[in-house]
């Protein structure tokens, strides 16, 4: 994991409100790019996608408004952390954009603590995205090495039945049923059966929800054993 | 017989008497001829009979008495046609005889000469009929026809018997038996006929038993002594001659008590019987010759006779003068008696009257009598006696005619009038000793002579009364109860000019209005029939105007004691001046009430029911009340009319133009009880709250004499403002001169018009504020950027200037930034206010492309959100424009704005606006086109209407407050669709030199 300094991204047609930003974030210690259009950006070779950071972007836009490029950057996967600004006070604008899983909608004009604060969540959004994804491609990495026995047995397990009432459902011995419950644990390195059931559960829900976040967030307490460790 | 063939002659009535009258009768000449024939026939043959044997001469010939009794019984025309007869009966008579033919013509001529002789003679003297019962007539008969004929035509028969030498005898002697043969037998022969021809006794008799006994009495004693004394032969010759006279007492008998008829039928007898008696040799005449014989018979006879003839004629003379002389007494009597007179003769010395008459004014019955004077003086009333007296005495004393006149009390205590007119008679001594005279019951002439008097007293009223009627400036008329007028006064013919006998029997219709004529005519028989008073309105005919006068007619009928009708009594007045003043009021009326229209439809409609009849009865004073009173129900529907008018109406007189009347809608706009108001002028009310408005009337009425339709302003009694519609014209009322002044009050339109323009500006205000409203969205962005901007600038130029060395470009720069965005925001918020701005029009002038430019700026932030692009077509040479600029900043925005929504629906490359200013004529025309959806055809005017939208939240009132804009801006504006897709709305407005936009009226 490379410790990069976050990019707070800054998205607004109006050059003085762009510039005005840009001044002050820098003037906060970050490092800002701007653009005047979603289109600049989408243009833009961005650096790595993975990089850390969060958008800032004026939801009134000629062409394309910030709304469209946030769920553009979502499909591709990039553009998690995002903080709107608006001219309006437009409600509707609003709750569809946190509904879009905006951090903030700020309402212009904005104090700079407002903003400040806002970036703030953002970035530890993102960070905490990219932890999440991180965890989450680990114990996708781990379940992948499951076999579909495993898998079966697993999923049972995390239920609660004792060995011997899997084993008669699988139609296997419960010694069997041991040595794969076993194997699950060892591969998911799950430190209890608990911590299995967990994430079991999370992953259940990641495929579910379809993505991390939300209700498809780690459980409070996050796994046993630092998943990041394997990283 | 005689009598029969005379009457048988058709004598004319007139020359009869009357007893003749009934008897003659037109009988055909033929029977009379034939009578005659047969008179003379059997005349000659008792000629013949007593003929003396020896002598050729008969001693009475009758056929010439009878010839000349009938000519004088008969017509004058008729004696030719008598001698013919005769004539064939003599030739007849003589032929027959043997007797040559000479001499029977010859005796013819001698005979027919006799007669005629003798009754021309008759004719000449005695006018017919010829009457033995006038001494007169007598003594003619006896001189003319019996000695002058037979005297005449003697000559001629002795000629004639000598000529034929008939006789022997002598000429003289010849002639002297003819003589005297025809002297008797005219005398004997010629009474009974006439007598009995002229229809028997003049004196008409009543048949009496006694008389016809004496008559028959008389024949036969006459006979009897006539046949003794000479037909009977008893007479010697010894005896005394004196018995010759005996039948002489018979014949005066009969002349005293038979008259002519008895005389001549006795005298008849007598001398046939002694004629006889002395040819047959009877009697006294038998001495001597034949013809000695003859001759004193002849004589006796005569001497007879005509004395007797003489004294019947005197005694019927006698008698008829004693008759007549009763008669007249009688009738003088009757005379008397009828006319109340009786004559009196009062014997002075014995003082005693005798009176004959009828005086029974004194109570006297009877035709005559006595009455003392004492008796006569008690009659006489009291009062009236010492007049009597004195009038006597003084008749009697200075012989001077009496005549008083008294009065004479009745029996029964009434009281009559008498006229005494008498005169004295003196003795030999010269005393009076009679009075004679009449008295006369004059109670009737006096009651005669008082009608008389009151008569002429009534004339002279009745004359007095035509005066007055002439002198009546009305007709009168006067009819009888059948309706028959028969008195028209003078004024009917001065007026009507008919002639007077034109207008009896129903004539006076024609001066009557045909049109009128049957409806009057018709009236006045119903009222005469039915007896009700006549009252009817006609148009009578005027000569002296040459036109049909109104007249109104009343007749009265007139009663008598039963309740009869008797007469009518009527009079015509002329109305026809009341009847054009009707004409020419509702002619005023008319015209007074012109100024408004309801109140003209209104009053026509009272006019028309305004009645017609002006009663004019005998007195003008009722006629004028009426004339009053019909001006007054007039001017009471006029009063009315002017009272409940929706308009204000005030009179004033001319010269004071103090107010003399005003309606109720006057007193309740202006605030003032009539009362109040009238007598004081327009001022004294403070109703000009300007000096100028009242200039303004002024001037007005001044220039043109009235004012139609002027809008003032007025002010109320109470102070209230008031503006109205003033019309205002000169009339003349009663002789006046005033002005009618009809106010309507148009305050509350006016103020209504105010609020309407309030409430549009209000309207307009909120359009913009919705418009505003529709862009906040875009406004706050507008003002949120720079405000961002601004803080987000200032907070980093805070945080740098913590920095150690302070970057002073970049705090410069910032600095900059800040100052622009402020001015941005402040640039945005003027605008917006302008906007919000409800204030009035501003109108100055205006360059329509700074307009266009400033709406852009204010949308520009929303045209971006809505993904509008925005294209301009701005022509540079564009006139100036005067106009509010917040209102065609409205006008742009809202346009704009619509074309936005207008293309929401198209994708983001269709979304293209284009706004375009281009000059046109010269005016400016805004055109703002969009690619949008475009209008359907049907709604390109609708659209502008309030309440027109295809939004389904808008209200639809931001073109329609567009439109009413432009329109006080004196342009237009429309919609047009274009060709390929999308609207155009096109804004024209006139250029601004010539085009001062219309401002509401209220400057209040």
């Amino acid at each position: 994991m490379s410790q990069e300094l976050p990019i707070i991204t800054v998205v607004d047609d109006d050059d003085s409100v762009r510039r005005a930003l840009s001044r002050l974030l820098s003037a906060s210690g970050y490092t800002v790019r701007t653009f005047a259009s979603a289109r600049e950006l989408l243009a833009d070779p961005s650096p790595d996608p993975d990089s850390p950071g969060c958008l800032l972007l004026d939801v009134r836009m000629p062409e394309l408004d910030g709304l469209e490029l946030q769920s553009i950057l979502k499909g591709a996967g990039t553009g998690t952390a995002v903080v709107f600004m608006t001219g309006h006070g437009d409600v509707q604008t609003g709750v569809k954009a946190m509904k879009s899983g905006a951090v903030d909608f700020l309402l212009k004009p904005f104090s700079d603590e407002e903003l400040l604060d806002a970036v703030n969540r953002a970035l530890a959004l993102d960070a905490e995205t990219r932890a999440e994804r991180r965890d989450l491609n680990e114990l996708t990495r781990r379940a992948a090495k499951l076999t579909p026995r495993e898998r079966e047995v697993g999923a049972l397990v995390v239920t609660g039945r004792l060995n011997k009432q899997i084993a008669a459902a699988l139609g296997t011995s419960e010694k069997t049923i041991k040595v794969h419950r076993a194997r699950v644990m060892a591969k998911m390195r799950a430190t209890s059966l608990a911590d299995l059931v967990r994430m079991m559960e999370y992953l259940d829900r990641v495929r579910a929800v379809g993505s991390p976040g939300g209700s498809a967030s780690p459980p409070p307490g996050g796994f046993s054993g630092d998943l990041r460790a394997t990283v | 017989m005689t009598a029969r063939h005379a009457a048988h002659f058709g004598v004319g009535t007139t020359e009869l008497s009357a007893g003749a009258e009934r008897v003659q009768r037109r009988l055909p000449t033929i029977h009379a001829a034939f009578a005659i024939f047969i008179a003379y026939y059997i005349g000659a043959k008792i000629g013949f009979v007593l003929t003396p044997s020896p002598t050729p001469v008969s001693t009475l010939w009758p056929p010439n008495a009878i010839l000349l009794g009938v000519l004088l019984v008969a017509r004058t025309r008729a004696w030719p046609v008598v001698l013919l007869s005769a004539f064939l009966a003599h030739l007849t008579i003589e032929l027959q005889s043997g007797i040559p033919l000479g001499m029977v013509l010859g005796w013819f001529v001698s005979n027919a000469a006799e007669a005629l002789i003798g009754a021309a003679l008759m004719r000449r003297v005695i006018e017919p009929p010829v009457r033995f019962d006038a001494v007169r007539h007598v003594g003619a008969f006896i001189i003319c026809a019996v000695l002058i004929a037979p005297f005449l035509s003697s000559f001629l028969d002795a000629a004639f018997v000598a000529l034929n030498d008939w006789s022997e005898q002598g000429y003289w002697e010849v002639w002297s038996a003819r003589f005297f043969s025809n002297v008797i037998a005219i005398l004997m022969i010629v009474p009974p006929i006439i007598v009995w021809g002229t229809g028997g006794a003049t004196e008409r008799r009543p048949f009496s038993f006694a008389r016809a006994l004496e008559a028959t009495l008389l024949v036969t004693a006459l006979l009897y002594v006539c046949t003794v004394v000479f037909a009977a032969g008893l007479w010697r010759s010894e005896m005394n001659p004196a018995w010759l006279y005996a039948p002489l007492p018979l014949l005066l008998w009969a002349a005293v008590r038979f008259g002519p008829a008895g005389t001549s039928m006795c005298l008849l007898i007598f001398a046939l019987t002694s004629i006889w008696g002395a040819i047959h040799g009877r009697g006294p005449f038998t001495d001597g010759a034949m013809a000695q014989r003859v001759l004193s018979l002849q004589l006796f006879l005569i001497v007879i006779a005509v004395p007797l003839l003489a004294l019947t004629a005197v005694v019927r003379e006698l008698s008829r003068a004693g008759a007549s002389a009763r008669n007249v007494a009688g009738k003088l009597n009757l005379t008397l008696t009828a006319a109340k007179i009786f004559s009196w003769d009062w014997d002075v010395g014995r003082n005693r009257a005798t009176w004959a008459g009828c005086a029974r004014l004194f109570g006297l019955d009877g035709d005559e009598g006595e009455i003392t004077l004492d008796r006569y003086f008690e009659l006489v009333a009291p009062d009236d006696r010492r007049a009597v007296e004195a009038s006597i005495t003084r008749c009697i004393d200075f012989d001077e005619p009496l005549e008083m006149e008294y009065r004479v009390t009745q029996p029964d205590g009434s009281e009559r009038w008498a006229l005494t007119k008498g005169s004295p008679v003196r003795g030999r001594t010269g005393r009076v000793v009679h009075l004679i005279g009449v008295t006369v019951d004059i109670t009737d002439r006096r009651m005669v002579e008082a009608l008389a008097q009151e008569e002429v007293l009534l004339r002279e009223s009745e004359a007095r009364l035509r005066e007055l009627a002439d002198a009546m400036p009305q007709i009168v008329y006067a009819a009888d109860a059948s309706g028959e007028i028969d008195y028209f006064n003078r004024q009917w013919y001065a007026i009507t000019d008919c002639a007077p006998a034109a207008a009896a029997h129903e004539g006076w219709a024609a001066m009557i209005h045909p049109a009128d004529r049957t409806a009057c005519v018709d009236a006045w028989h119903e009222s005469v029939t039915l007896g009700r008073p006549y009252e009817h309105e006609g148009r009578f005919w005027s000569a002296g105007t040459r036109s049909y006068r109104w007249h109104l007619t009343r007749a009265l009928p007139v009663r008598d004691e039963s309740g009869a009708i008797v007469r009518w009594y009527g009079t015509a007045t002329d109305i026809d001046d009341q009847k054009h003043i009707e004409r020419e009021l509702r002619i005023k009326e008319a015209e007074l009430l012109a100024s408004s229209g309801q109140l003209e439809r209104r009053v026509a409609d009272r006019t028309r029911e305004l009645s017609a009849a002006n009663r004019t009865l005998r007195d003008e004073i009722r006629i004028r009340h009426r004339t009053e009173k019909a001006l007054r129900a007039s001017e009471e529907r006029f009063a009315q009319a002017f009272r409940a008018s929706p308009d204000a109406i005030a009179i004033t007189r001319h010269a004071d133009g103090r107010i003399i009347e005003v309606n109720e809608r006057w007193e309740e706009l202006f605030e003032s009880r009539r009362d109040d108001a009238i007598g004081k002028t327009l001022d004294e009310l403070h109703m000009f709250a300007d000096p100028r408005e009242r200039r303004r009337i002024v001037q007005a009425m001044g220039s043109h004499g009235f004012i139609k339709d002027l809008e003032v302003s007025l002010c109320s009694c109470k102070g209230t403002e008031i503006r109205g519609v003033v019309s205002a014209e000169r009339v003349e009322m009663a002789g006046e001169r005033c002005v009618v002044a009809t106010v309507r009050d148009i305050t509350a339109r006016r103020r209504a018009e105010h609020e309407i323009e309030v409430q549009r500006r209000e309207l307009a205000h909120l359009g913009r504020v919705a418009l505003l409203g529709e862009l906040s969205g875009a406004l706050a962005h507008e003002l949120n950027q720079p405000l961002t901007a601004i803080l987000a600038n200032a907070r980093a130029a805070q945080r740098m200037m913590l920095r150690d060395p302070l970057d002073t470009a970049e705090l410069r720069a910032i600095m900059d930034d800040i100052v622009a965005d402020d001015r941005r925001a402040g640039a945005v918020i003027s605008r917006v206010r302008g906007l919000i701005r409800k204030g009035e029009a501003e109108p100055q002038l205006i360059v329509s492309n700074d307009v266009v430019g400033d709406v852009l700026d204010l949308t520009r932030s929303d045209l971006i959100q809505r993904g509008v692009t925005i294209e301009t077509r701005l022509s540079a040479s564009l006139p100036l424009v005067y106009a509010d600029r917040v209102q065609m900043q409205q006008v742009v925005l809202n346009l704009m704005v619509n074309a936005c929504e207008a293309m929401a629906t198209m994708p983001l490359a269709e979304r293209t606006l284009l706004i375009a200013t281009d000059r046109v004529g010269d005016g400016v025309e805004i055109t703002v086109t969009d690619r949008g959806v475009g209008i359907p055809g049907p709604s390109l005017e609708s659209v502008f209407e309030p309440f027109v939208t295809s939004k389904p939240h808008g209200l639809g009132l931001g073109l329609a407050i567009c439109r009413s804009i432009v329109d006080s801006m004196d342009g237009r504006m429309w919609a047009t669709n274009n060709e390929d897709r999308g609207a155009t709305f096109h804004v024209r407005l006139p250029a601004a030199p010539s085009a001062i936009p219309a401002l509401s009226g209220m400057t209040a």
